[in-house]
């Protein structure tokens, strides 16, 4: 190699030198290998062409049919197109044209007027007058003319109706046919029937006079729409409306409009009712007691939806007065929502009016036994002004003050201020009560942390040795190890990672 | 160079729909590259030939796997390589020795035979990855399976010993 390494510019310049010789350089590859390879080349592509209209082919073959299908306008667009060498094709087509306006002006009228005035009018409104007027006992009409066959031909059924005859008014007397006080069972069916077999099934139950506007719902939302696309879907809006409607429901709306589930819930009160109490069923069986005694007690299965309901129960009709204030549902739920250290610490800083109006309903069945949820608040509220006393006095009277206090906030104030001023002592007797040694301070800091910022080596090895996450994040979201980073303390941060978590 | 490269991908696209003239095109953009390649490397003029066959052949079968091909080029060299390298196995698993190199007409592309043969397989190989195929060092690393940094080295050694076997010659 070289003794003196070479720079950037000598190593580019050896490519173009290469470049050069290398462009110097008469060898070529043997022209038997060209020859060879673009035949086979060749060959290969021909396969490739056959085998790619050998599938066109089987396409086309499969919608054989289309091609014939296009065919004719095809031809006529071209013929339209083309009159050059047909000057009398477009004044035939004009005058086809016209003659059929001039049938449809002259003869269509007359054919209309022989049915009478009732025809004249919108159709949905003379379907309505008649049948409001009409004779029960009409005869049943025959069942292929459905719902969606009369709104196909809603000129037909005008003038059918006219003559009070049952084709045209069909999906009307067959909707009318359904008693109001049927409409909330027949809203369950309607969505799984078609539209013409609930109008078939309601055609052959004997016909009553009310919920005529049903059938003018029906009819009307086919002949206002009119489209043949929007008459599947709206045949069956309109079907299934008409079903659950009362006597004189005005439906026009809900017929042409595509069906919500407000309006199909306030179509079935009966429903509605019953689905809220279904709703509320849960809640008030125990609206406060097992649910919210597990949620503060920071058991990771709280049944929100048991407390989520509650505030939507208010217009139910379950009983109010089993049931939890809204703020108490919210505190609630918010306990209910919390991760367990929090929820334990919201539940030992509830102060004691708190407590007497948010636990009276949800959080004093927390406590255990009703003797002991006395003491409780007592403990903790004191236990807050209790570290100055106890981080003054020696580690004895911590100890003793962990013992006398046996409730976890008071130990753990003493566990904390332990952690902090690296008081070995304190630390074991609260190891000994069996404090949570990840649970964090008021100030939102776990021991571990405080014993790593006030670096106390020993504390944090006994914390770590009693189960003390070093994962733990604080109410800042610091975790343990960040901190002793942040504090760039290597022993301790050894001795994290020597805790292997 | 893009357009180039767009190019191939194109070509080879029409090719795997039967189109033979694209094959043709690319056959004659890519043939002496690839088959300088593979001669400097095996030094032997009817084994390149005989490989070369074999990479366009392979490339000509398998046209419509290679329409998803990003690069043309690099998949090209990357079938150059594997059957120049595969050569180079059997020749030593069977106790062939590797070819002598064979006198060019000219000294100058003598010269160049000569310097590229005292190359390390590997250096040759990387350099001349580079400097035919127009491949970028990731190319050559994914090609070869080394890593970066190994065909960094690998180059770097190429051309120092070149700079020293040509530079002052030229």
């Amino acid at each position: 190699m070289n003794k003196v390494p070479p720079n950037a510019e000598h190593l580019t310049d050896i490519d173009q030198i290469y470049r050069r010789l290398s462009g110097q350089d008469p060898g070529r590859p043997g022209e038997w290998v060209r020859r060879r390879v673009q035949a086979y080349a060749a060959q290969q592509a021909a396969e490739r062409a056959v085998r790619s209209s050998a599938k066109t082919q089987d396409g086309l073959s499969t919608t054989g049919t289309m091609p014939a299908l296009r065919a004719a306008p095809a031809a006529a667009v071209t013929a339209i197109e083309q009159p050059a060498g047909k000057p009398w094709l477009i004044p035939a087509i004009v005058g086809g044209v016209a003659v059929v306006a001039a049938v449809g002006f002259f003869v269509v009228p007359k054919l209309m007027g022989a049915s009478g005035e009732s025809s004249k009018a919108p159709p949905v409104a003379a379907t309505q007058a008649e049948i409001s007027h009409a004779p029960i006992e009409e005869p049943p009409p025959p069942p292929q003319a459905s719902g969606p066959d009369a709104m196909e031909a809603p000129a037909s059924a005008q003038t059918s109706a006219g003559a009070g005859d049952a084709d045209g008014t069909q999906p009307a007397a067959t909707a009318n046919s359904i008693p109001p006080s049927a409409g909330a069972n027949s809203l369950t069916h309607a969505s799984e029937s078609a539209a013409s077999p609930a109008v078939m099934t309601a055609a052959q139950a004997p016909a009553h006079a009310p919920a005529s506007s049903a059938t003018g719902t029906a009819a009307r939302g086919s002949s206002a729409t009119g489209s043949a696309a929007a008459q599947s879907a709206s045949a069956q809006t309109a079907a299934a409306t008409a079903h659950s409607q009362p006597a004189t429901t005005p439906v026009t709306s809900r017929a042409g409009a595509p069906t919500e589930p407000g309006a199909a819930a306030a179509s079935a009160p009966g429903k509605t009712v019953a689905g809220s109490r279904q709703l509320v069923a849960p809640q008030s069986q125990s609206p406060m007691s097992p649910p919210v005694v597990r949620t503060a007690r920071a058991t990771k299965q709280p049944p929100v939806a048991q407390t989520t309901p509650s505030t939507s129960d208010q217009s139910g009709s379950a009983a109010p007065a089993a049931r939890s204030t809204p703020a108490a549902a919210t505190a609630t739920s918010k306990a209910a929502l919390a991760p367990d250290t929090s929820a334990a610490t919201n539940a030992s800083l509830a102060t004691p009016a708190s407590a007497a109006t948010g636990a009276s309903v949800g959080t004093a069945p927390a406590t255990p036994p009703p003797t002991a949820s006395q003491p409780a608040p007592a403990v903790s509220r004191p236990a807050s002004g209790a570290p100055a006393a106890t981080a003054a006095s020696p580690p004895a009277s911590v100890a003793a003050t962990a013992t006398a206090a046996p409730t976890p906030a008071g130990s753990s104030d003493a566990f904390w201020t332990a952690a902090k001023s690296g008081d070995m002592t304190g630390l074991q007797a609260a190891f000994d009560s069996h404090v949570d040694v990840n649970s964090l301070s008021p100030s939102g800091e776990s021991a571990l942390i405080l014993a790593i910022q006030h670096t106390h080596l020993d504390a944090v090895r006994a914390l770590l040795a009693h189960g003390a996450n070093p994962n733990t994040p604080d109410s800042r979201g610091l975790t343990a190890i960040r901190a002793a980073r942040v504090h760039n303390n290597y022993p301790i941060l050894q001795a994290l990672q020597h805790s292997g978590k | 160079m893009n357009t180039t490269e767009e190019n191939d991908e194109i070509l080879i696209g029409r090719y795997a729909r039967g189109d033979a003239a694209a094959f043709d095109q690319l056959y004659r953009r890519h043939e002496l590259r690839v088959w300088r390649y593979l001669e400097r490397n095996v030094g032997d003029q009817d084994t390149s030939d005989d490989l070369l066959q074999d990479v366009w052949l392979a490339l000509a079968r398998n046209a419509v796997s290679l329409e998803s091909v990003t690069r043309f080029r690099t998949r090209l060299f990357t079938l150059a390589h594997d059957r120049m390298v595969q050569t180079r196995r059997d020749r030593a698993s069977k106790g062939i020795p590797a070819p002598s190199r064979q006198p060019k007409s000219d000294e100058s592309s003598n010269t160049l035979s000569r310097a590229l043969g005292q190359l390390g397989g590997d250096e040759r190989d990387a350099y001349l990855l580079h400097i035919e195929g127009q491949l970028s060092i990731g190319e050559i690393a994914e090609i070869t399976e080394s890593p970066i940094d190994t065909v960094e080295s690998r180059l770097w050694v190429a051309r120092a010993k070149l700079h020293e076997l040509l530079g002052e010659k030229s």
